[in-house]
């Protein structure tokens, strides 16, 4: 046993063994190398989407919940594996800014952005989050997409355009002896500025002179009430949309005049008639192409686009207070009558 | 660095010397690592098989699942074809309704228009639509998106042609984007006939190829899977990516290149399975497209789980690996110890068994019963052992015989030494018996004469006192009488000297100091004399055990009779020196082996005269009591006597060396005290 | 004239003290007595104050040693002198007893020497 213990306490022997040791230790360590677990799943990441109605509004918010719904069923629902930020600047361009400047530090997936005024600044912020915008007239035009086949960026969007005739014509229709509209409008707004100039040219098929009637708040409205026109013309802008219609369906009113309304809103509260668009399908459009992207489209491969068709609303009321009746054939390709 | 190296690589040291170790070190490198080696080997070969195995499967399953997909979605495809047709059927039957009422046959502008807006209201399918009279003049005009003014109204030229033809039949254009919109459309040219073969018009219909997306777009061919849709012209219908639609690429049109139209089928390219069918009335191509990826996504992640398994298969024998080499090292060398010790111990042994004989002890046999070769050694030396004993044994055998006759020679031989050396002691003892007797008795006397010679003294100068004398003559005669006197004191003296043992106090001292004392105290005799002292004594003297004041006694006794041996002067040495005893010689009266055995340390101390020397007739009575060769008067004859006394009490040796007329050296061995370096 | 020493001579051999009290007296030096035993000596020591004592070593009765013993403890000042016939050979005079005397006279001793050592003796115990 001495010699067992000798022999292994043998200087050399130790030596050796160790060396011999050394290197069995670095093969099993080579062979024991943790392999890489697979890729660990990502936790599940909630989608963000930031919505910027730029000002507060029934039918805008109509077009946000559709277009909520429109998400929600393809599967992203909100509470589950959605967040959506919505926050309205109030139509003030500094709030705005700092809105999205928020949506881009939480990295939203996506921003929704409503109106012209409102995507401009979404735009110049957000340069690298897929924007969608809607309520938008002139999209091309105000620069916030190159085409609407190709917006070579990243915003695409719904428009809510009529065309000029479209609407002018639904007016002749009921009302023929229009050769003054008044064109009452939000002042420098990007969007009623294209537009006035549109109607204008078009008018020029009619006979119709189309006077500019730019207010930036409710009292200016005065400066045109001495005007004589024929009809009025309420442009889609968002001072228009918000504050601007009553007052001016209920000048129109006293002076028993006409009034051709570009949005919904407008003939619901008392304008004559109007071609317009369902801002709730154009909500549910503009989800689809949301729901596009988050799933891998880039903006710039989507179109823009508008409402397919006419959407014609008629007041009656309107019409009997005027004293104007609502031809038939009108009636036949109306959307909604309201009585 | 190759010093660092160098350094290194010794410390490490490979190569054990020892032969057990060498052992040792294969054994236990063979006992963990070729398991292990084999294990690994083998592992990784039954790897490499599990691997292929696995790679095979899925490629088999690969092929299924391919098979099964391109089957499914050529059927979806297939459905959405159907869908296509039917459609656009339908719409077609529609205008075809349109197309016969009156009012239109009649070619009635105002109530048509009413119609057609009323049409393409309800139809948003529809883009346009025109009545156009027989040459192709439009006479009425709808548009879903825009007015239309009088001014767009067209002549279609296409027309004319059927004018006067009575077999005219709808047909529709190809598939275009139309300018306005960018969208793909096509135009359905249907005629307005009054009765068969009276053609009035053409009810000319735009319709928008996009409210078809929806249909297409609204089943699933897989994640990351599409289904476009082509005309034959090549014009992209309906595809994800709208903007490929208006710049009208297909991306698969090298895919297609050499496909007709008609062809149905499944293509696999790189990346993309494909499934094509043809949409019949329509002309059209309807395509899955599904990336392989996707496509065979479970089969994929399959193979991905196999092979993370066997990785887990591989790192835990990687890990029973770790934890086993320890324990195989461990019992290795455990059975490789055993085995080494099999094969050195008995080596050893047989080490043991050389050492041995080489010492002499020719009994010695090696105790090993192992069947191997170092068994055979082992035998064969045990045998060689035994031969040597036995020539030994006969040698011892002659020797001890020898040996015998020898002993008997030599026990006579000791015997006579014996009794001469027990004959010599005797008459020794008797000698000092005697000698003690005559001592105690001289001793005895010696004190009683000297009482009445002490009377006789004071006596002597009582009378010579009380008498008076002054008489110069007498007054002579009375100091011989009292010198008479003195010399017998002496006498007595000296008697008593020699009889009396006196206790001996032996301590261990340095000669040198007997000496100079014994010098000094002789100093005036030498200087009266003239003669001149060397000493040749070394610096240090071993200690021997003497008396200090005896052996003064003997140096003064030997000094002076130096002294009186040159009363005209001369040389007196006095020598000392150590000396190893390797001979045997004679003091007087005495044999050196009386004191001394070979090898035994001593201290001589010569002291040399160079006087009229001793006679060689006279040499061997000087140290008989009461020999002397001075006058009467001068001597005792005591000196030497007593002197060999106080040696002999002192168990040590004296010797006389003398030639007549050159001198005479007295010659003293003492022995040195027992642990006395030889100086 | 100078005044005679004392002597106390004690030796139990009678012609001894005779002869070398009247060689002393001779001298004129000393006014010697002579007793025969030790403790005849002490005896006469209780009653004269001696210059100095010479005493024999082997005596009946009581010897040398017990004299020069019991002498020196009254007067450790009074010299003595051993006379004997031993000599110091260290076994009968040990050194001890030798030490104990003020010197050692070894009979036979011839008168000179005597008278030496006696003046010796004195004159050293005069400087005391």
């Amino acid at each position: 046993m001495t010699y067992f213990w000798k022999t292994v306490v043998h200087k050399q022997y130790v030596v050796a063994i160790r060396v011999v040791g050394f290197f069995f230790i670095l093969l099993a360590v080579f062979l024991s190398h943790p392999v890489s677990s697979a890729s660990a799943k990502q936790k599940e990441k909630k989608i963000q989407i930031g919505i910027a109605p730029w000002v507060n509004n029934e039918e805008y918010n109509k077009n946000i919940t559709a277009f909520k719904k429109r998400l929600a069923l393809v599967g992203f629902v909100e509470g589950q594996n959605t967040i959506y930020y919505q926050e309205n600047a109030q139509g003030d361009p500094q709030k705005q800014i700092k809105i999205i400047q928020s949506f881009v530090d939480k990295k939203v997936d996506l921003i929704y952005s409503l109106t012209t005024p409102g995507t401009l600044i979404t735009k110049s912020i957000a340069k690298d989050i897929p924007i969608v915008f809607s309520v938008v007239l002139f999209p091309v035009e105000t620069g916030i997409i190159k085409s609407f086949m190709s917006s070579e960026n990243n915003c695409v969007g719904t428009r809510n355009y009529i065309s000029e005739g479209k609407q002018l014509e639904t007016l002749f229709t009921i009302f023929h002896q229009v050769r003054k509209m008044g064109f009452i409008h939000l002042k420098e707004d990007p969007d009623s500025t294209i537009q006035l100039g549109r109607m204008k040219d078009m008018g020029k098929n009619f006979d119709l002179e189309v006077i500019d009637m730019p207010v930036s708040s409710l009292n200016e409205l005065k400066n045109f009430s001495n005007e004589t026109v024929d009809a009025f013309y309420l442009a889609c802008d968002t001072f228009i949309q918000t504050e601007g219609e009553d007052s001016i369906i209920d000048m129109a009113h006293n002076r028993k005049i006409p009034t051709l309304s570009c949005s919904r809103s407008g003939i619901l509260k008392g304008a004559l008639v109007g071609d317009v668009v369902d801002l709730t399908n154009l909500g549910t459009v503009a989800g689809k192409k949301a729901a596009a992207i988050l799933t891998g489209q880039s903006p710039t491969e989507l179109i823009t686009e508008t409402q397919q068709g006419s959407y014609v609303v008629v007041n009656l009321k309107t019409a009997a207070s005027l004293g104007l009746s609502v031809p038939d054939k009108l009636l036949a390709i109306s959307s909604e009558i309201i009585q | 660095m190759t010093k660092q190296k160098q350094s290194i690589l010794e410390k490490i040291n490979i190569h054990p010397k020892k032969l057990a170790d060498r052992i040792l070190l294969f054994l236990v490198t063979m006992a963990v690592g070729a398991p292990t080696f084999v294990g690994i080997t083998f592992f990784l070969m039954t790897h490499t098989q599990i691997s292929k195995a696995i790679s095979d499967l899925t490629t088999q399953t690969k092929i299924t699942l391919e098979a099964e997909i391109s089957a499914k979605n050529k059927e979806l495809a297939e459905k959405i074809s159907i869908l296509l047709n039917e459609r656009v059927k339908r719409l077609h039957s529609l205008i075809v309704a349109a197309s016969i009422i009156p009012e239109v046959v009649d070619l009635n502008a105002e109530y048509s228009e009413f119609l057609l807006k009323k049409f393409v209201y309800q139809n948003p399918s529809f883009l346009e639509i025109s009545v156009a009279d027989r040459r192709g003049q439009e006479i009425v005009k709808v548009s879903r998106d825009d007015i239309v003014l009088k001014k767009d109204f067209k002549v279609i030229s296409d027309l004319a042609k059927f004018a006067d033809s009575t077999e005219a039949k709808s047909y529709k254009t190809e598939v275009k984007i139309s300018e306005k919109t960018g969208l793909p459309f096509i135009v359905l040219f249907q005629p307005i006939e009054r009765y068969k073969g009276r053609l009035q018009g053409w009810l000319i219909v735009s319709i928008d190829l996009s409210y078809l997306w929806d249909l297409i777009s609204s089943t699933s061919v897989g994640e990351g899977g599409y289904t476009y849709v082509v005309a034959v012209n090549g014009q992209l219908i309906s595809h994800p990516n709208k903007k490929l639609i208006y710049q009208g690429k297909d991306p698969f049109a090298d895919v297609f290149k050499d496909i007709p139209i008609n062809e149905e089928g499944t293509i696999k390219t790189k990346k993309y399975l494909l499934t094509y069918v043809h949409t019949t009335y329509l002309n059209w191509r309807v395509v899955t497209v599904l990336p392989l990826e996707e496509a065979l996504k479970p089969v994929i992640a399959t193979e991905d789980l196999l092979s993370s398994y066997l990785k887990g298969l591989l790192s835990k024998m990687g890990n029973f690996l770790l934890l086993i080499s320890p324990l195989l090292f461990f019992i290795g060398t455990i059975i490789a110890l055993f085995l080494t010790k099999g094969i050195t111990t008995p080596i050893l042994k047989l080490v043991k068994g050389t050492q041995a004989i080489a010492k002499g002890n020719f009994s010695t046999r090696v105790n090993v019963k192992t069947d191997d070769e170092i068994g055979v050694l082992a035998t064969s030396f045990n045998h060689m052992a035994e031969e040597m004993e036995r020539l030994v044994q006969k040698e011892r055998e002659l020797a001890a015989a020898e040996a015998a006759a020898d002993t008997e020679r030599a026990r006579s031989r000791e015997l006579k030494d014996a009794y001469e050396k027990l004959k010599r002691t005797q008459n020794m003892l008797l000698h000092a018996e005697k000698l003690s007797a005559v001592g105690q008795l001289a001793s005895g006397v010696a004190h009683e004469v000297k009482n009445p010679l002490g009377i006789i003294s004071q006596g002597l100068k009582y009378i010579q006192l009380k008498l008076n004398i002054k008489d110069k003559e007498l007054q002579k005669d009375f100091d011989l009488i009292n010198d008479a006197v003195k010399r017998a004191d002496k006498i007595i003296r000296g008697l008593l000297d020699f009889s009396v043992p006196t206790k001996l106090e032996l301590k261990p001292a340095d000669l040198t100091e007997v000496i100079d004392a014994s010098v000094e105290l002789v100093a005036k005799e030498l200087s009266l004399s003239g003669i001149k002292l060397k000493k040749e004594i070394p610096s240090s003297l071993p200690k021997v055990m003497i008396d200090h004041s005896q052996m003064q006694q003997v140096f003064i006794n030997l000094l002076l009779n130096a002294v009186h041996a040159m009363p005209k002067g001369g040389d007196l040495i006095i020598r000392c020196y150590t000396r190893n005893i390797d001979e045997f010689t004679e003091g007087i009266g005495r044999r050196s082996t009386d004191f001394f055995t070979v090898g035994d340390n001593t201290l001589v101390c010569e002291i040399e005269d160079h006087g009229h020397g001793i006679p060689k007739n006279i040499l061997p009575r000087v140290f008989e009591p009461f020999f002397t060769t001075k006058a009467p008067g001068k001597g005792t004859g005591l000196g030497l006597p007593v002197t060999r006394s106080i040696i002999d009490t002192h168990r040590g040796l004296i010797d006389i060396k003398s030639t007549e007329g050159k001198g005479t050296t007295m010659i003293i061995t003492l022995p040195v005290v027992k642990g006395e370096k030889h100086a | 004239m100078l005044k005679k020493k004392k002597v106390l001579l004690i030796d139990d051999e009678e012609s001894i003290c005779r002869f070398t009290k009247f060689n002393l007296e001779s001298t004129g030096k000393y006014d010697v007595t002579a007793v025969l035993s030790g403790e005849e000596g002490l005896k006469k020591a209780k009653e004269t104050a001696f210059d100095l004592v010479i005493t024999d070593f082997r005596m009946s009765g009581i010897n040398g040693e017990q004299v020069i013993e019991a002498l020196k403890r009254k007067n450790p000042d009074l010299p003595i002198l051993l006379f004997s016939i031993y000599h110091d050979d260290q076994t009968t005079i040990t050194p001890t007893i030798k030490s104990k005397a003020d010197g050692l006279l070894t009979k036979p001793v011839d008168f000179e020497e005597l008278h030496a050592v006696i003046e010796k003796v004195l004159e050293k115990f005069d400087k005391k």
